[in-house]
């Protein structure tokens, strides 16, 4: 099990995952791979929220990590539709292409 | 019994909406498959298309009264649980609580969506983009608002949110023939997960520093917490994350875009709906969560999140104010009016930091103020569309309109006041009514001089488009099409929208009793 | 997964300075660079299928993590529902799409590039630096963080408890979730649907501007046919028969 040592190293993991993420979302310009860096911040939350949850002793971290499982497939379903929705009328999945509306 | 039978009579609003929305999309999915075949073998000759084309349009005609009456009721309940709320009651093991002021802003709420919905089928059907999950997806995401204002637990505030905007994004993408509507929904979603990443990770953090998620404990512990980093970082994301659903500067490059590319009736939703449930999320974190008398610098220290919010509302008032003067779109305008107004509401935020529960009336009294008139002007803007594709959005196509739809120029006129903040409109009433209590805390002074600084330069831009309407000639004779304006349902919203506005305005005691009677729990 | 766990949990847990046993301890190592290069993978392939994979790759990293946190049924549904479903739907999504790959990073994004990698980084860091203060060499920090040390208690992390703690606290939420997936499920079949046919149709049109007047694709257009376009001509003026 985990070594309580191992405490800090797990949360750092985490904040690294997160800032992984953070990148990909701000970085990449395909809307795909932005979506997938959104997974990966949840992942890192979830973690996050899972490490504290072990420290503690405690149940609800690890049950809100569940609900945020839940959560991601939700916007994952939601996300990716909007992406062919978006794909069908310009055939691109590249967020620079979505320059309708810049004034 | 993990929880108390009585917890559901507590949440009923919460479980009609949410039942309502179901029935939707039942009578949706039946409805739809009936009549067109219904239709389809009748073959009728081209010359009768139009009588035709009325029937299958009419067809789901039903759902927005039932939509509107699924609202009535849940308004009613508000109403009926209004009594009991006078004191709070914590429901499902402290995930929500149920309280005057969760009631009043679910009560804000439902009332900006029933006036929407109102509007929503001419819209609708002249856009050709009439479907009938609208009207489930409205009152799911309802429901997301209502657990949002009265969550007593992140989570249920995390959840909230989420129901909320995942609503919002399927709205605004809903039209999909409109490439604008789609790629404001990629916008709209893509920094809405991003930020709810964020949400979620400060969630992590507030749980990992305070060993809890419920907000009453989570002030419980903030004594021991003055110093943590991490619960300060937890602080910050979590306000970010509300920042940007309240379309607060710098969380706020999604708004224009969103607010433009959503149908209409969506954009007036968002911006009244959304907003208002959000800022009911936010008041519940900050004052439920983070003030405590006895550890004031989580809230008034240096790095609390008065001064926080203090920024952000400097910030959102001025640069929105400034985007608004060169906008020449009016949902644009519009988009960036309500960048400012998340900067006037808070300077209430602030100053329920600051002067305490004194401010709580004057925010709640605003945030009516605000959802009613913005409700409204978005019912005209729909009103005035010009055909399917065609909506009336740069500032001159407005021009003459005080001649040829003289009650709606008027309706527009009496909305775009009460956001300037003129009497006897629900805006002024509602802006003198918060400076005023922000003012009992003389190091707001500045923050409220800026808001009103702010107020007078929004005069210009509002009253921009008040003066195309009457005091300029179109510039090209318009063809006479079947504007919605024609609607009768739609008159109905805009004219509700306007009584309530000048209501607000004439008599503002009322709507002031009851805010100041909507107590936040804890 | 269970014929893991014995050799997982012999850790024995003392305050103070402990040296941690190897197994559990080259177990973290292992997994964490899983994640983390997997991670890194998918944020910087060009290929698309390729970046899915690495993220999968990423999240069974994940998984095993859960296991040593004695996490084990999330554990389970990590690699049910997150690298067997969201990421199926992904790796669905992508070829049907079928896009060509893409410039990972366009040369003229190059200035908010590198500002979202300092940003990030620096985000990284100070997120690290905090958080390790927090853990247990963190002295006062640590007591705040109320850190128990030693095993958890018997049953943590399993079904059992799982289920307990969400038909009892979480009873809310848990049904709450309900309300979240029925928008998710009814937004993405308003969102993507379309008629078979249409699926291919492109708008010629000039940038920013689109013919809502064309016969609009929709399933009840594909019904109306011929009648719908002449209910659309019989209300522009001019038109009609």
């Amino acid at each position: 099990m985990l070594p309580l040592s191992y405490f800090n190293y797990y949360l750092a993991l985490g904040a690294v995952l997160f800032a992984i993420g953070a990148v990909g979302v701000i970085a990449r310009r395909n809307a795909l791979i932005a979506l997938m860096s959104v997974e990966l911040m949840l992942n890192a939350a979830n973690l996050t929220l899972v490490v504290f949850a072990r420290a503690q002793h405690d149940m609800r971290g690890q049950a809100v990590a569940f609900l945020t499982i839940a959560v991601a497939a939700a916007e994952a379903a939601v996300g990716l539709a909007i992406v062919v929705g978006v794909f069908r009328n310009r055939r691109s999945t590249q967020l620079d292409d979505l320059t309708m509306m810049k004034h | 019994m993990s929880f108390d039978l009585e917890d559901l009579r507590r949440t009923a609003p919460l479980l009609l909406l949410s039942a309502a929305g179901l029935v939707l999309l039942l009578l949706e999915a039946f409805s739809r498959v009936r009549l067109i075949g219904r239709h389809y073998h009748k073959k009728l000759p081209p010359e009768t298309s139009e009588a035709y084309a009325v029937p299958l349009a009419g067809s789901r005609t039903y759902l927005m009264p039932l939509t509107v009456l699924f609202l009535a009721a849940a308004l009613g309940l508000v109403v009926w649980l209004w009594p009991e709320a006078a004191e709070p009651h914590y429901l499902y093991r402290r995930m929500l609580v149920l309280d005057r002021f969760g009631l009043l802003l679910s009560g804000v709420c439902i009332t900006a969506a029933a006036i929407g919905a109102l509007g929503a089928p001419a819209y609708l059907r002249e856009q050709r983009m009439e479907f009938g999950e609208y009207y489930a997806l409205l009152l799911l995401s309802l429901a997301g608002m209502v657990m949002l204002v009265s969550a007593a637990d992140l989570v249920s505030l995390l959840l909230g949110v989420e129901t909320m905007s995942l609503g919002a994004y399927v709205l605004t993408g809903s039209w999909r023939r409109s490439p604008r509507s789609s790629e404001a929904a990629m916008k709209y979603f893509l920094m809405g997960a991003f930020v709810s990443a964020i949400l979620l990770y400060g969630i992590a953090l507030i749980y990992g520093s305070t060993g809890t998620t419920e907000l009453a404990e989570v002030r419980a512990h903030l004594s021991e917490m003055r110093s943590a980093p991490v619960f300060y970082l937890g602080m910050f994301f979590l306000l970010a994350g509300l920042a940007f659903k309240i379309a607060a500067v710098p969380f706020h490059m999604w708004a224009p875009d969103v607010y433009e590319g959503a149908p209409t009736p969506v954009t007036g939703f968002m911006m009244a709906a959304v907003k208002t449930a959000a800022f009911g999320g936010l008041i519940r974190l900050c004052v439920g969560g983070l003030t405590s008398g006895r550890v004031p610098e989580v809230s008034t220290g240096p790095t609390g999140w008065v001064n926080v919010l203090f920024v952000l509302s400097a910030l959102s008032m001025t640069l929105g104010n400034l985007a608004a003067l060169r906008q020449e779109n009016i949902k644009r305008l519009l988009a960036y009016s309500s960048i400012a107004h998340a900067g006037y509401l808070l300077v209430g935020v602030v100053a329920l930091g600051v002067v305490g529960d004194a401010a709580r009336a004057p925010l709640i009294y605003y945030l009516l103020g605000y959802a009613v008139t913005v409700v409204g002007a978005m019912a005209v803007v729909a009103a005035l569309a010009m055909g399917p594709g065609q909506e009336r959005l740069p500032i001159e196509q407005w021009a003459g309109l005080g001649q040829r739809h003289p009650a709606m120029a008027l309706a527009m006129t009496l909305f775009l006041l009460s956001l300037g903040g003129f009497p006897p409109t629900a805006g002024f009433f509602g802006k003198f009514y918060l400076f005023r209590a922000a003012l009992q805390n003389p190091s707001l002074l500045l923050l409220v001089l800026l808001a009103i600084v702010n107020s007078l330069v929004s005069v210009y831009y509002y009253l921009r488009i008040v003066t195309a309407m009457y005091f300029r000639t179109p510039q090209e004779e318009e063809v006479e099409g079947h504007v919605p304006a024609a609607q009768g349902a739609l008159r109905l919203a805009v004219l509700l929208a306007a009584l309530l506005v000048l209501g607000l305005g004439v008599w503002p005691g009322w709507a002031a009793t009851v805010a100041e009677a909507a107590k936040l729990a804890g | 997964m269970t014929s893991l766990l014995p050799l997982l949990s012999t850790a024995q847990v003392t305050p103070g300075e402990v040296e941690a046993p190897l197994g559990p301890q080259v177990a973290f190592w292992v997994l964490a660079a899983l994640t983390v290069v997997g991670a890194m993978l998918a944020v910087t392939r060009r290929n698309l299928i390729g970046a899915v994979m690495s993220l999968v790759a990423s999240f069974f990293g994940l998984a095993g993590l859960y296991l040593l946190l004695s996490a084990h049924f999330l554990a389970a549904i990590q690699v049910l529902v997150y690298a067997g479903g969201i990421m199926v739907l992904f790796v669905f999504v992508v070829m049907v799409l079928n896009q060509e790959e893409a410039e990972p990073w366009a040369l003229r994004h190059v200035f908010g590039l590198a500002l979202g990698v300092a940003a990030a980084v620096y985000l990284a860091v100070r997120l690290g630096q905090l958080l390790w203060a927090a853990g247990p060499g963190g002295g006062e920090l640590a007591s705040r963080l109320r850190i128990r040390e030693g095993a958890p208690p018997q049953g943590y992390g399993t079904v059992a408890a799982i289920g307990d703690y969400f038909f009892t606290e979480f009873l809310f939420p848990f049904e709450a979730v309900s309300i979240l997936l029925v928008i998710a499920v009814v937004g993405a079949v308003v969102l993507a649907r379309t008629t078979v046919a249409k699926a291919t149709t492109v708008y010629e049109l000039p940038p920013g501007e689109v013919d809502l007047r064309q016969p609009q694709h929709d399933a009840r257009d594909e019904v109306l046919g011929v009648l719908g376009h002449h209910a659309q001509a019989a209300n522009r003026p001019g038109g009609g028969h």
